[in-house]
């Protein structure tokens, strides 16, 4: 079980919680002129990475607001959970660091 | 003409009083409280919701968060950013008079707001439960994964959490014992009383 920190509520139960898929994806500023395959990666793509990986959460038992949680996805660490639209650390900024120790991939 | 039904209607836990009636904690359902959600606009933060002539229409501060603020027998608990629960007792004038009656405060809240704002009374949506006792917060800590210690989750603490599997909002209202109000939805009303008498029955 996860415990998540709700920039809101603060740290509550993975299972207080809806899974947004990745973070920080920009609807196209105008779909009409986007092709079918530019269309395809922004509906259906996803970074899938062995590290840190910036994701959406939704707090759906408690404040009900969506945020953004950066997580390893090996060793399930948080590093850090911000409001959308707030600059978050970066998954690329993070992926740079080592993994915690004990948990090197 | 209008006409009094407040005698055929029946609370979610179908009577005034659900009771484990035991010296270490106590539960009991509280009736017909007038319950009303209250969502102001903010920023994507979260931030920025101006409460000032919401506060003063309602003579209650709008708690900021994971906390609750009251004023005698009415509470204002905070649910998330821009949201709050207002829960206040029954109004017999309001209940006998009809709609119009029943819905002035609630026209008289948005109208002295001015901004988008929203207020919408959800009394017929959630049963209120009270856990008081010495170890209200032990029977609660079977199936709550907050943390309840006195320390962390005292009076005027509030949370929007999971009591049991069931969604709830959670109070510590204080007093002299410890006191929690708990609202969940009618339809887990009967269920969440039943878990927690049965939770109960260890501390005689």
């Amino acid at each position: 079980m996860l415990r998540i920190p709700c920039p809101w509520c603060g740290p509550r139960d993975e299972t207080e919680f809806a899974y947004g898929s990745q973070a920080h994806i920009a609807y196209p500023v105008d779909p009409s002129t986007v092709d079918d395959a530019a269309w395809a990666a922004y509906l259906f793509f996803r970074d899938n990475p062995r590290g840190w990986f910036a994701e959406r959460w939704m707090h759906r038992a408690g404040c009900q607001r969506w945020f953004n949680v950066i997580r390893h996805t090996v060793t399930y660490e948080i590093a850090a959970s911000y409001p959308p639209g707030a600059a978050g650390p970066g998954a690329d900024a993070l992926s740079a660091a080592e993994a915690p120790i004990g948990h090197r991939a | 003409m209008t006409v009094d039904l407040r005698g055929l209607r029946r609370s979610p836990l179908g009577g005034p009083l659900v009771t484990g009636s035991v010296q270490a904690v106590r539960l009991h359902e509280l009736p017909w409280r007038t319950l009303i959600e209250l969502r102001i606009a903010t920023a994507p933060d979260g931030s920025g919701a101006q409460t000032g002539a919401v506060e003063s229409a309602l003579g209650l501060e709008l708690p900021s968060a994971g906390l609750a603020s009251s004023d005698g027998d009415r509470l204002a608990v905070w649910l998330g950013p821009g949201w709050w629960l207002l829960d206040e007792p029954e109004s017999g004038a309001a209940a006998a008079g009809g709609m119009e009656a029943f819905e002035a405060p609630i026209v008289q809240l948005l109208r002295a707001a001015g901004g988008p704002t929203s207020a919408v009374d959800v009394s017929a949506g959630f049963a209120v439960l009270e856990l008081a006792g010495p170890r209200a917060a032990a029977v609660l800590a079977h199936g709550c994964s907050i943390d309840l210690h006195p320390r962390v989750f005292g009076p005027v603490r509030a949370a929007r959490t999971m009591v049991a599997k069931a969604q709830v909002v959670l109070a510590q209202t204080g007093g002299v014992v410890p006191t929690y109000r708990i609202w969940v939805r009618s339809s887990f009303a009967r269920y969440l009383a039943e878990w927690l008498l049965d939770a109960m029955t260890e501390y005689r």
